[in-house]
């Protein structure tokens, strides 16, 4: 069988259906296949996030970079989400107290504490929502089939929250040019109310970016699945991912309200 | 105290054990690296023990297979993957959506000239095992010994025809490997000479398209029937 591909893609026979593209020009050269970002550092990662998305999917599936990886995907988390939780205390402690919204408006009494409470809310919350549903997406990875790991599932959902954290932090500095606009320029209370609301929801939309990496990761690990049953297995596995999505938009918001609670009540 | 309260106590408490177990683990790294990990392991645990959980595995994983050895197979197929690899990143923004769609495939086909490779190797184990003396024992009896020399003869006969197989597999794997870097140089080509998309995903669907032909390697129409001495 081998033979006779061989005889045949040599022979020019059916399977070698390519037309000659004209004359030979030149030998080409062959071209580095990726840029040169070294993806062994924080930064390198972010940009490797930015510009190559598909080349973190690569490293997110591979499990022997895991243990240099997971904790630079976490730093970026933090530090895109400290950044965030420090300019939503500087707009909420500079906003009237009746333009908070009335989620946070009775525990934000001004000072470090509320300010210390919506940093942990969100940067602990964010990532422990994260571990809490980890669980159900290696489970829905073996149900649909594909050959994936906790470890890679671990690895695609740090790529997703550190793909938000870009994306937040590249909405971010627009976001306060325009609510700092408000306060300065005394915009009226219900208008800044709403956009205080819209702050406190900038990480979810941030996230449909991470979603959307974490959807397209996951996707790639069809490959993993036999031939035989990838189509069908795969529609599957896109239902199942959208799921798990969902799961997790509807525990997220709930951890970070539960965790502010409860911080911003001991510290007060 | 309240439940979440209970909750939060137990959580970090387990946080606390998974960071003793980073920091027992991350001995070959540098001091802030190490810091840094064993603080958010307190708070982030659930994303640290699957790290921990698999770092026990390797030492049964590395028995298992072993490595390939460095021949002239693998620095071929280490060659055109390389080629390949620079052809397909080159894709980008170009003909991207055909690499998508075949990235399982050409991902098989990688695999299926790792195994090629190693079942010519072990078919080559197999021929450098040491012939013996080849000489009949001299207290058989006449029917005994012309039975024993139809075995030798058998015996020889097969190995010959695995000598065959072998040569076979092994041409089938370097034209495979020929033809793949041809379609490599093709697509190089066709992207510099402002082809159309579509050229690039037929060259690429037919790089993919040659793990059928590798598949079938320990192909049916190539059975080669053992002689028997009986």
């Amino acid at each position: 069988m081998n033979a006779k591909l061989i005889s045949e893609v040599y022979g020019r026979g059916p399977m070698f259906a390519v037309e000659e593209p004209g004359e030979i020009l030149d030998a080409i050269p062959v071209e580095a296949p990726q840029p040169a970002i070294d993806d062994n550092s924080l930064l390198g990662l972010t940009e490797l996030l930015l510009k190559h998305p598909a080349r973190v999917d690569q490293l997110a599936r591979d499990e022997a970079r895991q243990a240099d990886m997971l904790p630079r995907l976490l730093a970026i988390v933090l530090v895109s989400f400290s950044m965030f939780s420090l300019a939503l205390v500087l707009l909420l402690d500079n906003a009237a107290p009746n333009a908070l919204p009335s989620v946070i408006r009775s525990n934000w009494t001004g000072g470090w504490r509320p300010a210390v409470s919506l940093w942990a809310a969100y940067t602990i919350g964010m990532v422990a929502a994260s571990g809490i549903c980890l669980p159900s997406f290696y489970f829905f990875g073996l149900l649909v089939g594909v050959k994936i790991s906790l470890l890679q599932v671990t690895g695609h959902i740090m790529k997703g929250k550190a793909s938000t954290a870009v994306m937040l932090l590249g909405i971010l500095p627009i976001y306060v040019a325009v609510v700092l606009g408000m306060i300065v320029f005394h915009a009226p209370n219900d208008i800044l109310h709403n956009w205080l609301c819209v702050g406190l929801a900038l990480p979810f939309l941030a996230g449909f970016w991470g979603a959307w990496a974490i959807y397209r990761g996951f996707l790639d690990m069809a490959d993993t699945l036999p031939a035989c049953r990838r189509e069908r297995r795969t529609c599957f596995l896109r239902r199942l991912t959208v799921a798990w999505g969902a799961m997790y938009c509807a525990v997220t918001p709930v951890m970070i309200y539960t965790l502010w609670n409860y911080f911003a009540g001991r510290l007060a | 105290m309240d439940m979440l309260g209970q909750t939060l106590l137990m959580y970090f408490i387990v946080g606390i054990a998974v960071a003793v177990a980073v920091y027992l683990a991350d001995a070959a790294k540098s001091g802030a690296e190490r810091g840094f990990r064993v603080a958010t392991a307190i708070p982030f645990w659930p994303l640290y023990l699957p790290l921990l959980l698999t770092r026990a595995q390797p030492a049964v994983e590395e028995r298992a297979p072993p490595a390939p050895r460095a021949d002239e197979m693998t620095a071929a197929i280490a060659q055109v993957d390389a080629e390949l690899d620079a052809a397909l990143g080159s894709l980008d923004g170009w003909a991207e959506d055909v690499l998508a769609r075949e990235k399982g495939r050409i991902r098989e086909l990688r695999a299926a000239w790792t195994a090629q490779a190693e079942r010519v190797r072990e078919m080559d184990r197999l021929l450098a095992q040491p012939e013996g003396s080849g000489s009949l024992p001299s207290a058989l009896t006449a029917d005994a010994s012309e039975r024993l020399r139809h075995s030798q003869r058998a015996r020889q006969q097969n190995l010959e025809r695995l000598r065959r197989v072998r040569q076979r597999a092994y041409d089938d794997l370097m034209s495979m490997l020929a033809w793949v870097r041809e379609l490599v140089s093709m697509i190089h080509l066709a992207k510099f000479t402002g082809a159309p998309a579509s050229r690039a995903e037929e060259l690429v669907a037919q790089i993919a398209a040659a793990v059928e032909g590798l598949s079938n390697v320990v192909g049916v129409d190539e059975v080669e029937k053992p002689v028997s001495c009986g």
